[in-house]
């Protein structure tokens, strides 16, 4: 019984209108995206690798000037184009994704201008995840709103329940119809960008990007699940599908619109952390007393000769400035991070919020990337270091007095390139992509549950006639 | 007999569940955004504040011309609280550096304190209104014919003698006069919470920008109100009209200007940033390789000099360096290697320009793009006008960076009218008839004696009587006007012709 029901209602979407355009809109979107996407996404990678052979020629140019340059140069880490970025953009044009270090030390990170315009308002790329969030939540919302209200007006609901059905079999052959419709229209729109990316050419579909398409299928399943059972519950409270429309509506404006919108007022009261200017301040005032309390002729220099013994005193004064400096600010750098994992977490009232991270650490992308890149670039500074000080080391002619920031008094000799340690993003293996975001699925996956008992409660009390 | 219509209708929707709804929705959401908005503006006030008192210290305590390098704040405008437009991608700061002409500012708030925080979405004032008065435009619209179709009271309506334009006038009025006290609503609730909060001030031209913004919110309403009134004038059920509307709405509001930026991002290409500032990176490295393999061995020919060192030095970036207590032939040899150096610098802050600058010519056809893209969505005509009219829009920022490039000018010229270049001011504090030798240097070294001027501590500040400043200039409500005045006739003949359509679409609409 349930399947011929669940059938029924997929027909009855198949004829009606709003299943005319919506696939319309979708498939157009997927059409429209799909090749401004990839081709973007060519342009990038090809200004990346221009970026990297820049990069090439700066450390080989440095190396064979002479070692302590290279070591003190402060290199930008900036991420590269993620070739799954059709699936998702992670928020990685305004997450930061360029990360400061030299020998000595992991200064911070930026968000890199890159490609994007500052000059552009709306800058979002229209990937499947952006399709999924905005556009098939609204349609999930325009066919669940009426699907009992409705039925009620038009006095069908009474005569459905007349038969051998119960209402939980209703309620759910209502629930899956929706979901199997809205992901129907998914799965062409993602078929149809599949056919565009195998005729341009620009990624490759092997069967890690196969995988990834699937698990964000399934997670998208999850999604509209979840606003399926929010549109059930909107038209279950009231008889009037009109109210229903407009409960539906509040529902997805919270979720889509309000609660994100507010993030960031929340973040600010509820977990304030210092300013950056306070912190500055800070590092300012502990430097000014460094530099107070250094032994006279600290500043003093003398370009040709490194074994200058005031050049010790200044090598001393700017690492105490070096230490100092990055107590401070890998101490706010971590309430930085907390601060934003504390709002992420109060943000996960909305599905989409769910959604995004969870697809975000599915993908390796986001914030999980970055966090991975900042503990791995952490490590590789120590190796570059260590690799730096054994060379000095082995330099008679330098006094070995480590400076982070001058090339006053360490080795001058210049180094093979081939030797040179160079960091190479690592990729978040799959098991702590899943570990990552098993928490996001399994709270959507109670939150869809916990609605649907809901919606079945309150429909077994709902007056059919 | 319209108003007769209107007032009927007007009375109907007040009392109804969506007009409820509706305020409430308008009653949460717009205080709210008005606060972040606030709480966003006031933030902003305070890196000004900082930025400011920080660049003007700077500035007095400056002691030497190369280290003369104002730093241009831009104050932040209070209309942004209703429309940030691109405030938010940019920063508040310019330095003017001799060796690099600014493209872009410095000091993007959202990136100051937690750029993590830059992933959350967030939207203005304008953006909020724009959603919520189109969706309620359409839900108040969506069954104007419709409904009085299926409950069968538009045939008696007709049948009194009332023709269908009086009808229709009357519909569209009684929709009109239910809208447009939750749109006054929402302004004035704006508002009040402005002028309750401390600190914020919206003076004199701002009101009149506002209410300009307020006259074409009406108009933004009004065609939403017509759009609806078309579908339902094009369809019999209000099942299928309210459908067509929110996919209508869905569009418009969400869809195009996402497509307008995606569009002229993905199809208008600019070169990667990191590349730009690679090759402008080889452009100093070339100037550098002049400047010390070149400039500087020739004075050192010239000086008959072999070795340099400095007593008390500070250098940094664009030129800047201070030093005291150094001998004689070094300052000298400074003060040449600046003369000669120095408009070497900024024939090379040329060179860099071009590169920049065809990186900035990539992001204005892809602004131009947007903007022809975004006058396809009533609400991206709508963020446009408002952001012109608040000043947050791209050509206030590029205005801005203009002026601040013309400032650059005039200050390098009034550098070379009063050879500031050549002077030892340029690199140091201390009296010229104070200056010793190599010799005396060492001598006073090892007595131990220093004299105070040998410090750059305890040298005198410069005069900076005479050398031109900033002046920030902002756009009159004219400009603005000019601005913004094509899109809102625009936005007005597309409502004109929006009208006929309804008028001829409902002179064929079957009533029965």
């Amino acid at each position: 019984m349930l399947g011929i029901i669940i059938l029924k209602e997929i027909q009855n979407h198949l004829y009606s209108l709003r299943f005319h355009i919506s696939f319309i809109i979708v498939l157009l979107l997927f059409g429209i995206g799909t090749p401004g996407v990839i081709t973007a996404l060519k342009a990038e990678q090809d200004l990346y690798i221009e970026f990297q052979e820049n990069r090439v020629e700066e450390i080989k140019h440095l190396a064979s000037d002479n070692l302590t340059r290279l070591a003190t140069h402060r290199f930008d880490h900036h991420f590269a184009p993620r070739s799954n970025r059709i699936i998702s953009d992670c928020h990685e044009k305004v997450l930061p994704n360029e990360i400061t270090y030299s020998a000595y030390n992991v200064f911070g990170f930026n968000v890199s201008l890159g490609t994007v315009n500052p000059l552009l308002k709306n800058v979002q790329t229209l990937s499947w995840s952006f399709i999924v969030v905005i556009i098939l939540s609204f349609l999930t919302m325009l066919f669940a709103f009426d699907a009992i209200s409705g039925e009620k007006e038009q006095k069908t609901l009474a005569l459905s329940l007349s038969n051998s059905v119960s209402k939980g079999t209703l309620l759910f052959s209502k629930f899956v119809s929706i979901v199997g419709i809205i992901t129907l229209i998914e799965f062409v729109g993602m078929m149809i960008s599949m056919i565009i990316i195998l005729i341009i050419g620009n990624i490759s579909l092997d069967i890690n990007f196969l995988f990834e398409c699937l698990g964000f299928l399934l997670l998208s399943v999850l999604y509209i699940s979840c606003f399926t059972v929010f549109g059930l519950l909107a038209s279950i409270v009231t008889k009037d599908s009109n109210v229903s429309l407009l409960i539906s509506l509040c529902f997805w404006l919270l979720f889509v619109i309000v609660i994100p919108n507010t993030s960031i007022f929340w973040a600010k009261k509820l977990f304030p952390i210092d300013s950056a200017a306070v912190v500055n301040n800070r590092i300012k005032q502990e430097r000014e007393e460094l530099s107070k309390n250094a032994p006279p002729g600290s500043w003093s220099s003398q370009g040709n000769n490194p074994f200058y013994p005031r050049h010790e005193l200044r090598a001393n004064l700017q690492m105490s400035f070096l230490m100092n400096e990055k107590k401070h600010r890998d101490a706010y750098y971590v309430e930085m991070m907390s601060q934003f994992e504390k709002t992420r977490n109060f943000t996960l009232v909305s599905p989409v919020a769910l959604f995004d991270y969870s697809t975000e650490a599915f993908l390796g992308g986001g914030y999980l990337r970055f966090k991975k890149n900042w503990e791995n670039l952490s490590g590789f500074q120590e190796q570059f270091l260590s690799f730096f000080k054994e060379a000095d080391a082995a330099d008679e002619e330098s006094p070995h007095w480590y400076n982070p920031y001058e090339r006053y008094s360490t080795t001058r000799k210049p180094v093979s390139f081939e030797e040179v340690p160079v960091y190479t993003e690592q990729i978040a293996p799959f098991d702590e992509r899943l570990e990552f975001m098993l928490k996001y699925v399994i709270i959507l996956i109670i939150y869809t549950g916990a609605i649907f008992s809901l919606c079945f409660v309150l429909f077994m009390k709902y007056d059919a006639r | 007999m319209i108003w007769h219509i209107a007032k009927k209708d007007f009375l109907l929707n007040i009392i109804s569940a969506r007009f409820m709804v509706g305020c409430a929705l308008c009653l949460l959401i717009i205080p709210f955004t008005i606060l972040t908005n606030i709480e966003d503006y006031k933030n902003q006030v305070r890196l000004y504040e900082i930025d400011r008192t920080t660049a003007e210290t700077r500035l007095k305590e400056t002691k030497v011309y190369s280290g003369l390098r104002p730093v241009i704040v831009r104050p932040p405008n209070p209309l942004t609280i209703f429309c940030n437009g691109i405030n938010g991608n940019v920063g508040n700061k310019v330095k003017i550096n001799f060796g690099d002409i600014p493209a872009l500012t410095e000091g993007k708030a959202s990136l100051r304190d937690n750029p993590f925080l830059n992933s959350f979405f967030s939207i203005d004032f304008i953006n909020i209104l724009s959603i919520l008065i189109s969706l309620l435009a359409l839900i108040f619209s969506y069954d104007l014919f419709t409904r009085e179709r299926e409950e069968g009271t538009m045939k008696l309506s007709l049948s009194k003698g009332i023709s269908r334009t009086q009808f229709l006038l009357g519909k569209i009025s009684g929709v009109l006069l239910t809208l447009l006290p939750i749109l006054i609503l929402c302004y004035l609730l704006s508002i009040l919470i402005i002028v309750l909060s401390k600190g914020i001030s919206i003076g004199g031209e701002n009101w009149i920008n506002l209410l300009l913004i307020f006259g074409f919110s009406i108009i933004f309403m009004l065609l939403f109100v017509l759009m609806g009134a078309f579908i339902s004038s094009r369809t019999k059920h209000s099942s299928t009209s309210i459908v067509v509307n929110l996919l209508c709405w869905i569009w418009f509001i969400f869809l195009v200007p996402n497509l307008a930026t995606f569009i002229s991002e993905s199809y208008v290409r600019v070169q990667l940033y990191d590349n730009v500032e690679y090759a402008v990176k080889e452009l100093n490295q070339e100037y550098n390789n002049i400047f010390h393999n070149e400039i500087g061995p020739e004075i050192d020919k010239e000086l008959n000099m072999t070795n340099r060192s400095w007593w008390n030095m500070n250098g940094g970036y664009d030129g800047y360096m201070e030093t005291s207590g150094t001998a004689k032939e070094v300052m000298e040899y400074e003060r040449r290697l600046k003369a000669q150096g120095e408009p070497l610098r900024i024939d090379y802050a040329d060179k860099k320009w071009a590169i920049v600058k065809d990186h900035m010519d990539g992001f204005s056809r892809q602004n131009r793009l947007q903007n022809i893209l975004l006058c396809l969505s009533p609400s991206g005509l709508f963020e446009m006008v408002s952001a012109a009219l608040c000043r947050s829009n791209e050509k206030a920022f590029l205005d801005f960076m203009e002026d601040v490039r013309e400032y650059r000018e005039t200050l390098i010229r009034h550098f070379e009218l009063n050879m500031w270049f050549e002077s030892y001011r340029y690199i140091t504090a201390q009296p010229v008839d104070q200056f010793v030798s190599y010799e005396e240097q060492r001598a006073i070294a090892q007595s131990g004696n220093i004299p105070d001027c040998w410090s750059n501590n305890n040298n005198p500040v410069l005069d900076l009587e005479g050398v031109p400043m900033f002046d920030y200039k902002t756009e009159g409500v004219l400009s603005s006007l000019n601005q913004v005045l094509i899109k809102m006739i625009l936005l007005l003949v597309v409502c004109i012709l929006l009208s006929f359509l309804i008028l001829w679409s409902f002179n064929q609409y079957d009533v029965r």
